[in-house]
């Protein structure tokens, strides 16, 4: 596991050297670039790959886990509004089903026939609204109703 | 892959195999010297990457992805809607989810026409075994017959079949309760009328889908309709819903509901009076109208079937139509009071005024004739009183014909009165300029035109309010889903006669109920006011005659709260209207009087035509 150095400058680079060997010496005295030029430890870029894949597999994972969390958790909602939904239908059919007994209890025709059951009967003379003088509408209170009735 | 091999100087030729079919050619080759090696005689194989076969293999190739690229074309980009809808129908189930109608309330808020969830009872076919078995089981629940339910379970060519449409729950639970597979429940609303036969040919009737065929139902059926909604589920092969599934909820928006002006507990007991008068008459049928004659409001609408064999006389059905709005008839002696309000608003005549009246007029060789004796000499009053048809033709001679057929369009004849009823009836009047010798003899009299009663009513609503004609109306408000009221609109009130022409026509109509024909009218600690009629009906021209007998009226005389008219159709042996019409009048009257807590007319008043008890 210890450092190797890159390899040498290529050959052409020397033979170029040698072939300008009457070149000015400002360029041959140029330092080499080396700058690019970086050493590095095989075993870290591999512990960096398998990290990366590591961590690559865990975030897969735990995607499709949240993913399926999430497909678990809106199933769960969904199951919830459908029972609610039914519960809401339900609860407005028992509504409407009170309103059709409570409009047929409330009919004329029931009524009269429930009177007749319990006796009653219509009043010789009905009953004469008489206004009252001290009301300037004429507006007339039920008490003031006369009727040949006790 | 065969291996191509190229002999070199002095080395050993490369063994190769030859297929065995040629042994003697192997056979050979190794009797040979061993010379400079020599190529083979015959050409070898053709190289497999000839660039003919690999243009062909190209061509191929370029030419199915050509093909499947256009496939893909037409499946992505030029049908794609289609095939997009192809894949919806097979995974998407859309359902039309039926608006609930609105309701009918009367003007107290009772309700007359309710919409409430019913179940539609269907079955697969395809999934029964037994079909007699489970018609067996159903019919007795559902009430359809079981030979019937047993052929529709039977026939396998068919995935859908109703057992029973729109059935109550407890029918549900209790075929829920026998487990039978292969049935399915779906909900549906069902129109149910908890007061029936209350006001039925006001309200009318639905069909099975819902829809109005009669009466407010059919007309108001935009108003009382609502939209239907539509739900689409994305679902598995197996029908069940797939969570994060496509999800498309339109809501089905109820129909607004429709607030009447018809009071249910007078309409009862109208209807009840009606049908005892149509009874005790043996009337062919009857109808009667209550209103209020400060607003208009129709407080009754009834009618009433006579008796039909078994059938005691009853108020009509849904199905019936409306007669006091759809039903024509001529009105006979309760038209005369057009005549006479016209005559005076014209300033022709007065009250008082005394007229010479025979006992009979002739008019085109046309006899009209008065029912009961009277003398010569007669008031305006008089006429009205004993309902006299000389005396009213010898008025409508000085009135002339313009001025009579304008009074009688004045008062509404001839048109709708807009209640808000469809198929109202406009009634039938003669052209004036199709007037012929006898028709100013017979039309101030009531004979030769045709009204509706409500038409009828409207005249002596306008006399009770001052002369002023205010439009009838059947509907007072719709309330829409959010709640909203919208009073419906009446057209503007208008004048037909002046104020004072309408006070001397009440005083006169009082005497006709205190004094003349109307006495059975009269109702205890009231003033009324109301004019009888009795009319012929066509053809007249052989016994035995057919007769309309009304009545039309207000009270109280001196303060008008309500008005009402009866007309009885036909009435077996007596037929005037004084004497069928107006007792079934001064029942209703006293009752809606009673009811609308309408204060009785002062005891000392001239004109209270009975005590207070």
């Amino acid at each position: 596991m210890s450092p190797v150095a890159v390899a040498a400058p290529p050959a052409r680079v020397r033979a170029g050297s040698r072939r300008g060997a009457a070149a000015p010496a400002p360029r041959r005295a140029a330092p080499p670039r080396r700058d690019q030029l970086r050493v590095v430890a095989p075993a870290r870029r591999a512990r960096r790959i398998r990290r990366s894949v590591v961590l690559a597999a865990v975030a897969t994972v735990v995607a499709v886990l949240a993913l399926v969390v999430f497909h678990v958790v809106t199933a769960q909602a969904q199951l919830t509004l459908d029972h609610v939904s039914h519960q809401v239908d339900d609860a407005q059919r028992q509504y409407d089903q009170a309103r059709l007994l409570n409009a047929q209890l409330a009919s004329p025709s029931r009524i009269v026939a429930r009177a007749a059951q319990l006796g009653l009967v219509p009043p010789a003379s009905p009953p004469v609204p008489v206004p009252v003088p001290s009301s300037p509408t004429g507006a007339v209170p039920p008490a003031t109703a006369r009727s040949t009735q006790p | 892959m065969t291996t191509r091999a190229r002999a070199r100087p002095g080395s050993r030729a490369p063994h190769i195999e030859r297929p065995s079919a040629r042994p003697a050619v192997a056979a050979r080759a190794r009797h040979l010297p061993r010379t400079a090696p020599r190529r083979a005689h015959h050409a070898p194989p053709p190289p497999v990457s000839s660039p003919r076969r690999l243009a062909a293999l190209l061509t191929v190739t370029l030419l199915v992805f050509a093909l499947i690229g256009i496939r893909l074309v037409d499946v992505q980009a030029r049908n794609r809607g289609r095939y997009v809808r192809l894949g919806l129908s097979q995974r998407v189930r859309t359902v039309t989810v039926p608006a609930q109608r609105g309701t009918i309330f009367d003007r107290n808020g009772n309700a007359l026409a309710v919409s409430v969830d019913a179940t539609n009872i269907s079955a697969n076919p395809r999934v029964i075994r037994d079909p007699a078995g489970y018609a067996a089981k159903l019919a007795p629940l559902v009430g359809v017959d079981a030979a019937i339910l047993q052929n529709r379970l039977s026939d396998h060519s068919l995935g859908f079949v109703y057992v029973a449409r729109k059935v109550d729950p407890p029918v549900e639970r209790a075929v829920r309760a026998l487990h039978l597979t292969g049935l399915e429940y779906t909900p549906e609303p069902k129109r149910y009328y908890p007061a029936t036969p209350l006001a039925a040919p006001i309200l009318g009737a639905v069909g099975t889908d819902n829809g109005g065929l009669s009466g407010l139902e059919a007309g108001a059926q935009a108003t009382l309709a609502g939209q239907n909604g539509r739900l689409s589920v994305e679902q598995d092969p197996k029908g069940r819903d797939l969570p994060n599934g496509t999800r498309q909820d339109r809501p089905a928006l109820k129909g607004s509901d429709v607030v009447l002006t018809i009071d249910q507990s007078l309409q009862y007991q109208a209807e009840r009076v009606l049908a005892d008068e149509v009874t005790a008459v043996h009337a062919k049928g009857g109808m009667a109208i209550v209103t209020d004659v400060h607003t208009g409001d129709v407080l009754v609408m009834a009618t009433v079937d006579g008796a039909n064999g078994p059938f005691p006389a009853h108020p009509s059905s849904g199905l019936s139509p409306n007669r006091p709005l759809t039903d024509v008839f001529e009105p006979g002696s309760t038209a005369k009071v057009v005549t006479i309000a016209a005559a005076i608003e014209a300033g022709i005549v007065s009250p008082s005024t005394v007229l010479s009246v025979p006992q009979s007029i002739t008019v085109d060789n046309t006899k009209y004739e008065d029912v009961d004796t009277h003398p010569t000499l007669m008031t305006v009053s008089d006429i009205v009183r004993q309902s006299s048809n000389v005396g009213t033709i010898e008025i409508a001679r000085m009135l002339g014909r313009d001025r009579f057929d304008a009074a009688i369009h004045a008062f509404g004849f001839g048109a709708p009165t807009g209640a808000g009823y469809p198929g109202e009836s406009a009634g039938i009047l003669l052209p004036r300029a199709q007037y012929n010798a006898t028709s100013l003899a017979s039309m101030p009299i009531g004979s030769g035109i045709a009204v509706t009663a409500m038409q009828l009513l409207d005249v002596y609503l306008t006399i009770a309010n001052n002369g002023v004609a205010r439009q009838p109306r059947l509907v007072t408000s719709t309330v829409d889903g959010a709640g909203h009221r919208h009073p419906r609109l009446t057209s503007a009130d208008h004048a037909v006669v002046s104020p004072g022409t309408a006070a001397q026509l009440r005083q006169m109509l009082e005497g006709v109920v205190a004094g003349g024909t109307g006495t059975q009218a009269q109702i205890p600690g009231y003033r009324v006011a109301g004019k009888t009629g009795t009319a012929r009906k066509p053809p007249y021209l052989h016994p035995p005659y057919n007769y309309v007998a009304s009545f039309a009226g207000f009270a109280p005389a001196d303060a008008p709260r309500l008005g009402a008219v009866v007309v009885l159709d036909e009435p077996q042996g007596t037929v005037f209207g004084g004497e069928v019409a107006a007792p079934a009048f001064a029942k209703m009257m006293q009752y809606a009087l009673t009811v609308e807590r309408v204060p009785a007319s002062s005891p000392t008043s001239p004109g209270a035509t009975g005590p207070i008890p």
